[in-house]
């Protein structure tokens, strides 16, 4: 089993839903947030292993949000993936300016692989203990 | 003369004066397309950015051919340079808009694919797999809406709808669109009172069309109006023109955005912060469809005290 615990933020209701049953049913932990301020407290909170970050959120935006988790000590080291529909290219660099770990479109993702896609951030972040077949 | 837009510029008479007002970023790129069309006759045909001496830029297409000498030795420069300032700002747009269509289009895309991989692996939990269709159709439903606003503007734009002109009640019609968001309003314990004028109101148009412009500017006003909020409804008359206007005390709009609120695509600054699925379409539509019956759609708005939506429609002979 998967023991790695994951924080999921998105505004959209049904993407998260899909999300968390999808890498729910993967093993991991799952915590959810509907918005960027969410996310902050929630990451704050729980300190999660990764956290996925969709880019176009009301209150805090993705951005805004990596930005604040990068610049809080407490959240600094947790690897942050980007999950979002924009595939505009000044997204995209300016999420890895700010330290993103990785950058992931949904729309071209199965939840199955949106799962292996998680675990291999979580192996190359180095926080796999426990983490594999069992 | 009129060097690039701005009159008051003495154009560059030397190369090295022209060179220098090339914009810094550019200037490389430039330098290596001259390079190799010096050394390799490839032939120059570049898009840069010129500056004009005080900090603004203009874009510019510039095809060169090199005059050589006898021994093959480019002697001189000769060529054209035009202004293409408007075509890349209007390519610019164009690519803002299919960037946030794509993302508005994939968003409930993705939501139907991941809900129907759930159900699939669902197969044997009715109750589960009914919960992650139902939720893949209104998905579906979203990129429906989505998809038929983008076509309806477009129709209206090029004036190619069909209409069903009649003598229409307002009072009625503005009855079947509350009793459309009453589940919404319900959810968020919002009251709606509708105020109608004691004499029949009718105005000409089209039914489908003007009760559409009606729901836009009624679910607005429920989006932007947070829970235990109000909303009014008015109708009358004023002269000639059935008044109907909704009136809320939800977020407002900022005084910079009011100018361009009818516009396409425009999204006032402030409603990222409550939702993020908006295409800007709606109150565009809103005033494609009204001026169409000859009316006229306004709006006044306090930022954070809440908006008022007006709209004018000729009356019914």
């Amino acid at each position: 089993m998967n023991e790695a615990r994951i924080l999921v933020i998105e505004d959209d209701k049904f993407l998260r839903k899909a999300c968390e049953v999808g890498l729910k049913k993967r093993g991991f932990t799952v915590f959810t947030a509907i918005d960027g301020e969410e996310g902050l407290q929630q990451a704050r909170a729980n300190i999660p292993d990764l956290i996925l970050l969709d880019l176009l959120m009301p209150k805090l935006s993705g951005l805004e949000t990596l930005e604040a988790l990068k610049k809080d000590e407490q959240t600094r080291g947790i690897p942050v993936v980007i999950l979002s529909n924009s595939s505009i290219d000044a997204d995209i660099q300016k999420a890895k300016a700010l330290g993103a770990a990785g950058y992931l479109v949904k729309a071209a993702l199965s939840l199955q692989q949106l799962g292996d896609r998680v675990i291999s951030y979580l192996e190359k972040a180095g926080q796999t203990a426990g983490i594999g077949p069992s | 003369m009129d060097y690039f837009g701005t009159p008051n510029i003495t154009p560059p008479t030397t190369r090295r004066e022209y060179w220098s007002l090339i914009h810094p970023e550019d200037r490389p790129r430039i330098e290596q397309a001259l390079k190799d069309h010096f050394d390799t006759g490839k032939p120059f045909s570049e898009e840069y950015r010129i500056g004009d001496g005080t900090g603004s830029f203009a874009s510019v297409a510039d095809r060169a051919t090199a005059i050589r000498n006898q021994n093959g030795i480019p002697i001189r420069l000769i060529g054209a340079v035009s202004d293409i300032t408007e075509r890349k700002h209007a390519e610019q747009m164009k690519s803002d808009f299919v960037s946030f269509v794509t993302h508005q289009l994939r968003t409930p895309l993705s939501g139907v694919k991941w809900m129907l991989e759930l159900a699939m692996d669902t197969m044997d939990d009715p109750e589960e797999l009914k919960s992650f269709l139902q939720d893949a159709r209104t998905s579906t439903e979203r990129l429906i809406r989505l998809v038929n606003d983008l076509l309806d503007t477009s129709r209206l734009e090029r004036g190619k709808l069909q209409l069903t002109m009649q003598n229409l009640s307002l009072a009625e019609l503005t009855k079947e669109i509350v009793d459309e968001l009453s589940p919404l309003t319900l959810e968020k314990e919002q009251s709606i009172s509708i105020e109608t004028a004691p004499d029949l109101l009718q105005v000409y148009g089209d039914a489908q069309l003007l009760r559409q412009a009606l729901l836009n500017l009624l679910s607005n006003a429920v989006k932007y109006t947070p829970t235990g909020g109000s909303i009014q409804i008015q109708m009358g008359r004023a002269g000639d023109r059935a008044l109907w206007s909704v009136k809320d005390n939800g977020i407002g709009i900022p005084k910079a955005d009011m100018a361009k609120l009818f516009e396409k695509f425009y999204r006032a600054g402030n409603v990222l912060a409550v939702e993020t699925e908006g295409t800007g379409l709606g109150l565009y539509l809103v005033r494609l469809i009204v001026e169409r019956f000859g009316g006229k759609v306004w709006c006044e708005s306090t930022e954070g005290v809440g908006s008022k939506f007006l709209v004018a429609l000729p009356l019914a002979a």
